[in-house]
């Protein structure tokens, strides 16, 4: 049987339309083998996958939603798959709202600290009543502030400026220097650690070259996770191996302002 | 006490796993290995059979099987093990399931989106994403990246650097993602406790 044929017919046993027969052909063959399990297991995962992206047939979805998500394991599988796969929203899933402040961050390179905050758009009092009804219908954006933090150096790390935030934003962006530039291909990630290193946060970092031979990370942080106290900020790189290697330390001395 | 174990009202003893570890390999090692492999695909078909919870159904299985080496002559042991299953199965299907009296909330006809957009597993999954070892959370971060043809290449550039086949590197995905699937549901079982 050509593995195409394979395919099909694990993605039909997947979907309960193959016959008993056909289903404990299926079984035996992996319980005898482990290549066909793994078969199985793929046509499973590119089953989902393509649910997730919207990929199937309506019959395949029918079938799909009715059984194949009958099982509560499937479910949850199903949901975190949408999860990782940048469906839903998630502090996982990249660091789109950090688009939000990309172009004001970049003002800031020289360093130092400043602020941001974006807020949602008043609807000007002479709009009539139908237009504000419907430029009110999409959630506000986060209100985000945003603050760029030197690397610590030998001398001076105690010396760092606290990041007053408002006690009204949502997201913290922050944005890293780094006096080198990070490995091209390894994967970026930022660790928030309390001062006793309790890591209270970590979440993916987008990394941008300068010509200077510098490097900017750029992270967005739910508020919601910190609470006022002084933080280090840890920039990490796993690369291809699953090796990590810490690339540079920040201060981050949050307060809130009232 | 769990809701699937020992359906027939017998534990299986020591015996009958040292008994079971014998038939399944020559030595402690091989034997360890191939009954974590069957274990693993009777979990496997007990999930794609919708049976749950499934691993508590193949330890039945795992358990049944041990107990029937015992008197009864088996010649291939994992094609027995997917002959006791397929009974346990049936015995499941046959299970009462306890549902509550409006129906609202029957496993059966949950709709998915209703799942995904509970809050607690929202704040499970994060939970759980957070205490992954950083690596692994990295490679399944990077592996479900992407859309389309970039997702095939990506997943391909992957392989390339681990300096594994396609399939391997969807097999350490999928353990990544086993044990965060774990977590979430027993994180979820604990809010709803």
């Amino acid at each position: 049987m050509t593995l195409v044929s394979q395919d099909t017919r694990a993605r039909r046993y997947l979907l309960g339309q193959a016959t008993e027969e056909e289903s404990s052909l299926v079984e035996r063959e992996a319980f005898g083998d482990e290549r066909a399990l793994d078969r199985i297991a793929a046509a499973e995962d590119a089953l989902i996958e393509d649910y997730v992206a919207g990929m199937l047939s309506a019959d395949e979805r029918e079938r799909f939603e009715r059984h194949y998500l009958a099982s509560p394991e499937h479910r949850v599988r199903v949901a975190i798959i949408r999860r990782l796969s940048g469906s839903a929203s998630s502090p996982w899933d990249g660091s789109t709202t950090f688009l939000a402040v990309a172009a004001a961050l970049l003002l800031a390179i020289g360093g130092g600290l400043w602020f941001a905050v974006q807020r949602p758009r008043t609807i000007p009092e002479t709009a009539s009543p139908a237009v504000a009804e419907r430029r009110e219908a999409p959630p506000p954006a986060p209100r985000v502030f945003a603050a760029s933090l030197p690397a610590i150096t030998v001398r001076g790390a105690s010396d760092s400026l606290p990041v007053v935030v408002p006690h009204d934003v949502d997201m913290l962006g922050l944005q890293l220097q780094i006096a080198a530039h990070p490995e091209v291909k390894a994967t970026a990630r930022a660790v928030i650690e309390t001062v006793t290193g309790t890591e209270v946060w970590e979440g993916p970092l987008s990394v941008t070259m300068a010509t200077n031979g510098a490097a900017v990370g750029r992270v967005d942080v739910p508020l919601a996770r910190l609470r006022a106290d002084d933080y280090v900020v840890v920039w990490l790189e796993i690369d291809a191996h699953g090796a990590t290697r810490e690339r540079g330390r920040y201060v981050l001395r949050l307060r809130t302002s009232s | 006490m769990p809701p699937y174990s020992n359906l027939d009202g017998r534990a299986s003893s020591d015996a009958d796993l040292t008994r079971l570890l014998a038939r399944l390999g020559a030595d402690d090692d091989s034997a360890g290995r191939e009954y974590e492999r069957l274990r693993r695909t009777l979990i496997r078909f007990f999930d794609w059979r919708g049976a749950w919870p499934s691993d508590e159904c193949a330890d039945e299985t795992i358990d049944r099987l041990a107990r029937k080496l015992h008197d009864t002559r088996v010649d291939d042991v994992r094609a027995y093990a997917h002959g006791i299953a397929r009974m346990v199965l049936l015995e499941w299907r046959r299970k009462p399931v306890l549902a509550p009296i409006d129906g609202a909330e029957h496993p059966q006809t949950m709709p998915e989106a209703a799942v995904d957009e509970d809050d607690s597993l929202r704040q499970c999954f994060e939970r759980c994403m957070a205490a992954l070892p950083l690596a692994s959370r990295a490679l399944i971060l990077d592996y479900y990246r992407a859309e389309g043809a970039v997702k095939i290449a990506n997943r391909q550039r992957m392989a390339a650097e681990l300096k594994v086949s396609e399939n391997g590197l969807r097999s350490r995905v999928q353990r990544v993602r086993d044990r965060l699937e774990r977590d979430v549901r027993e994180c979820m079982a604990k809010m709803t406790r």
